[in-house]
């Protein structure tokens, strides 16, 4: 305490916990100690990032490489160099994902042979014993993207035994992929009713692809069949089913939607569903549907059955839409507005006596459309 | 007196050190609980694909607040990139708080909106609208002009106005990551009790935005807005991670957060206040801890929001008045929370720690500083414990700020090169060096002026410009 006054200094180091030199030393030892491992984090930083940088160049040189060689391979222009690590493995395995998640049809097989051959399915295989349980289901799913049938079981098990409700979403993501049976089916929804809480979007994902799998397999009808026969006393399921019907755009599929829209006519959300999907799938029948509830009490279904007007004629609809432009709800509003644009001169006639209305909205959204229909004519 | 006089330079001494190490230790502390739960979060979504996690979609839909007042240079490009975001249901509400420039226009321009005469429910009190819109090509685009009240009247307007469960507030000059709303909603529908969440918010400037997206995270140029970054990354990923942990969060960025709008009513929705994004933070803790109703207020470390920060001296030191005294304001009107077990670890330390830490800690540090200058001007400063004193909180500072950017290195990797790593590294150095006083002497003015209600609102920059600004390498 050199600093200090000569008497005042004195009565400091008297009261004083320590003395002036244990404390020096002390401080020494801190300043020491911070400088180590201020230093240890500084290097960590920086060769932490050099490795990073990189594994990512290694990834992307190998992702890059293989993007090529494996389209080549698959049009039998080439081969491909065999991966040297885990790096080159995870970028083939992800080349090999892409195109078959971009892709279907007879090449898809000989991707999957690349995977198997190349040692990719072996590498997953392996991940798939992880202690690491994000590692395990990250395998699963790439396993079940490349059709790795073998590994069903090990997955069902793993499902049976899983409470993480993440875990287990993403399990069912994955067996989904891999389904082949009506059984399966059963067990994916079985599964799924274990959980508290599933998401409906979830669940329509779920479905898209099971369809997917079916059609390939031929076995689109008898799906249809399984699926009423099982789901049409559970809406929730259905529900999804029909949204992911409307969304494979195949009007072929309409049918199906009319029977769960006649078995659901007091449901609000499944008719919403029924028109979306009919409206989707541009199914030629559903005029009808569409002109019952461009005047239902609830506007989300006005709204929806305004969108797809357009699949009726003008003569039936014309009336009704214009009608709807005075709709209480905008979204009615705007969609009717829409729709009729579609009818180009139709159109144009009905926009130009609205510029005349005298609802404000309707006068503003007539002149938009107006100048929309001029950009769409010239 | 002479012995009374060494009795007060003692205990003088030892409050300093002792708030030292307790602040820095609790520092450190949080950086270490940090790195153990943002791993274990971060494991989690690595890697994930994002098909993988569309197709694991777990969502409810969420009204996105935008209050804008004078922003015609910014509002824009923010709402076109909200309006891309990846999200399955979600409408944005942009609240034109008594604009007196061309917001609503350049709005009506970009996006045909047309006027709609939508029916209120007054739930929560705000000045009168004036008219509302709906835009022709995204009729999830609604704006509201309404007559000025300031950031907390606009976004009480905003939650009346809006339809769905949740709703997100974010800044008119922020952007949101195309999947942020996808990350931070998981948890509303994964846990019942979660009432609020935060994201991350990262400094804009320097950053190559294109089309409403960051394209290149890079780090500023200027050295104020270095500065900056260096303390959001302290702030946002040690600090917020660790309060997580205790159900503790006093503070939501008002830049993105996340609250269920039932919660909010309940509250009496922001109130009119400075600081009125942590405000309503601590009103929730205390309606809920004091009606004994289970919830969570929970901050997620991935969904990222990117805001400018002031990049002249000036408008920085108004925006850190400004949170001081929002802070304290927030701090006083839920003074019952103080040391009140009935709040459990809120009341117990998180409160106490943000009024000795947060709001005292200007007055402590600003004491410190005082006495060196009052000890070296009587001859009683010794020089080597000063120097030595120096040294050690130095070394300390420094390691907060080097662990902080290690963990976000580890485990986000957001700025794209080393040279930019390495600039964070070598500013941390800097910091301490004027900077951080500066900020101290801001605050502690401001503890004297926490009645004042002024915003002082920042020079806003046109995001677009981000990019001329700061050319692709």
């Amino acid at each position: 305490m050199e600093g200090f006054g000569g008497d005042l200094g004195e009565i400091l180091q008297r009261i004083s916990f320590v003395g002036p030199e244990e404390l020096k030393a002390f401080l020494w030892k801190v300043i020491l100690f911070l400088g180590a491992v201020d230093l240890f984090l500084a290097l960590t930083t920086v060769v932490h990032r050099i490795y990073v940088d990189r594994r990512d160049r290694l990834y992307k040189r190998a992702y890059d490489r293989y993007s090529d060689q494996v389209v080549n391979a698959v049009i039998g222009e080439g081969s491909i160099d065999p991966p040297k690590g885990d790096i080159e493995k995870e970028a083939l395995g992800d080349v090999c994902l892409e195109i078959l998640k971009k892709f279907k049809g007879a090449f898809t097989e000989k991707v999957r042979q690349i995977a198997q051959e190349m040692g990719v399915v072996d590498y997953y295989l392996r991940k798939t014993r992880s202690f690491i349980v994000h590692d395990r289901v990250v395998a699963y799913e790439k396993l079940a993207y490349l059709k790795v049938r073998d590994i069903k079981e090990k997955l069902k098990e793993e499902l049976e035994k899983e409470e993480r409700e993440w875990v287990m979403e993403r399990l069912i993501f994955s067996y989904a992929l891999l389904a082949e049976d009506f059984r399966d089916v059963e067990f994916l929804f079985m599964s799924l009713e274990r959980m508290k809480y599933v998401s409906f979007k979830f669940v329509e994902f779920l479905w898209f692809d099971l369809l997917d799998t079916f059609s390939e397999k031929g076995r689109l009808e008898e799906f249809l069949e399984f699926v009423w026969e099982k789901f049409s006393e559970r809406p929730f399921f259905l529900r999804a089913f029909v949204e992911a019907l409307g969304n494979k755009r195949m009007p072929s599929l309409g049918g199906f939607v009319l029977r769960v829209y006649g078995r659901y006519r007091e449901d609000t959300a499944m008719r919403i569903s029924c028109v979306r999907a009919l409206g989707l799938m541009g199914f030629e029948g559903a005029c009808e549907v569409i002109l019952e509830n461009l005047i239902h009490p609830d506007w989300r279904v006005r709204a929806v059955a305004c969108r797809f007007a357009f699949l009726c004629p003008w003569e039936r609809v014309g009336e009704a839409l214009v009608e709807r432009l005075k709709d209480e709800s905008y979204h009615v509003r705007i969609n009717a507005g829409r729709t009729i644009l579609y009818f180009k001169d139709r159109a144009r006639e009905v926009f130009e006596k609205l510029l005349s209305s005298e609802d404000r909205f309707a006068q503003d959204t007539a002149r938009y459309f107006l100048q929309e229909l001029e950009v769409r004519n010239a | 007196m002479l012995e009374a006089l060494a009795y007060f330079l003692l205990g003088f001494q030892l409050l300093i050190l002792i708030y030292f190490t307790a602040v820095n230790g609790i520092y450190t502390l949080f950086i270490l609980i940090s790195l153990y739960h943002l791993y274990r979060h971060i494991i989690l979504v690595r890697r994930e694909k994002l098909e993988l996690m569309l197709s694991n979609i777990l969502y409810r839909p969420i009204s996105i607040l935008v209050p804008a007042y004078n922003e015609e240079e910014t509002i824009v490009p923010s709402v076109k990139s909200l309006l891309r975001l990846h999200y399955p249901e979600f409408e944005v509400v942009v609240i034109s708080d008594g604009s007196t420039d061309k917001t609503v226009e350049k709005l009506k321009e970009a996006f045909r909106l047309v006027r709609i005469e939508k029916p209120v429910r007054k739930v929560l009190d705000h000045k009168p609208i004036r008219d509302i819109y709906v835009s022709l090509d995204h009729p999830n685009l609604i704006v509201v002009d309404k007559e000025n009240g300031g950031k907390a009247d606009a976004l009480n307007c905003g939650i009346n106005v809006c339809s769905y469960p949740l709703f997100c507030c974010i800044d008119a000059d922020s952007i949101l990551e195309e999947e942020a709303l996808l990350r931070a909603s998981r948890l509303f529908v994964e846990d019942r009790r979660v009432i609020a969440t935060g994201g991350v918010v990262r400094a804009l400037n320097g950053c190559v935005v294109r089309h409403g997206r960051v394209v290149e995270i890079k780090a500023p140029k200027k050295w104020v807005e270095v500065f900056q970054v260096i303390e959001y990354v302290r702030g946002f990923l040690t600090g917020r991670t660790a309060w997580n942990l205790f159900n503790s969060l006093l503070i939501i960025s008002g830049a993105f957060g996340i609250f269920r709008k039932d919660a909010a009513i309940a509250v009496g929705g922001y109130r009119h206040t400075v600081g009125e994004d942590m405000d309503l933070v601590v009103r929730m803790h205390k309606h809920f801890g004091e009606r004994g109703i289970p919830y969570r207020i929970v901050f997620m470390p991935d969904p990222i929001c990117w805001t400018q920060v002031p990049s002249d001296l000036s408008s920085l030191l108004r925006q850190r008045n400004r949170w001081h005294r929002g802070l304290i304001d927030s701090l006083l009107y839920s003074k019952e929370m103080f040391f009140n077990p009935k709040f459990g670890w809120v009341g117990l330390f998180g409160y106490p720690y943000f009024v000795f830490v947060e709001a005292l800690g200007p007055f402590v540090e600003f004491l410190g500083y005082l006495g060196v200058v009052l000890f070296y001007l009587f001859g009683m400063l010794s020089r080597d414990f000063a120097l030595l004193f120096f040294l050690v909180a130095f070394g300390w500072g420094v390691l907060i700020s080097w662990g902080s950017i290690l963990l976000d290195n580890l485990l986000f990797r957001r700025y794209g090169s080393l040279r930019d790593i390495l600039k964070l590294i070598l500013f941390s150095v800097f910091e301490i060096f004027g900077y951080r006083q500066l900020i101290v002497m801001e605050r502690f003015v401001a503890t004297f002026q926490f009645w004042k209600r002024v915003w002082g609102k920042p020079k806003r920059k046109k995001i677009e410009e981000t990019h001329a600004q700061s050319p692709a390498r």
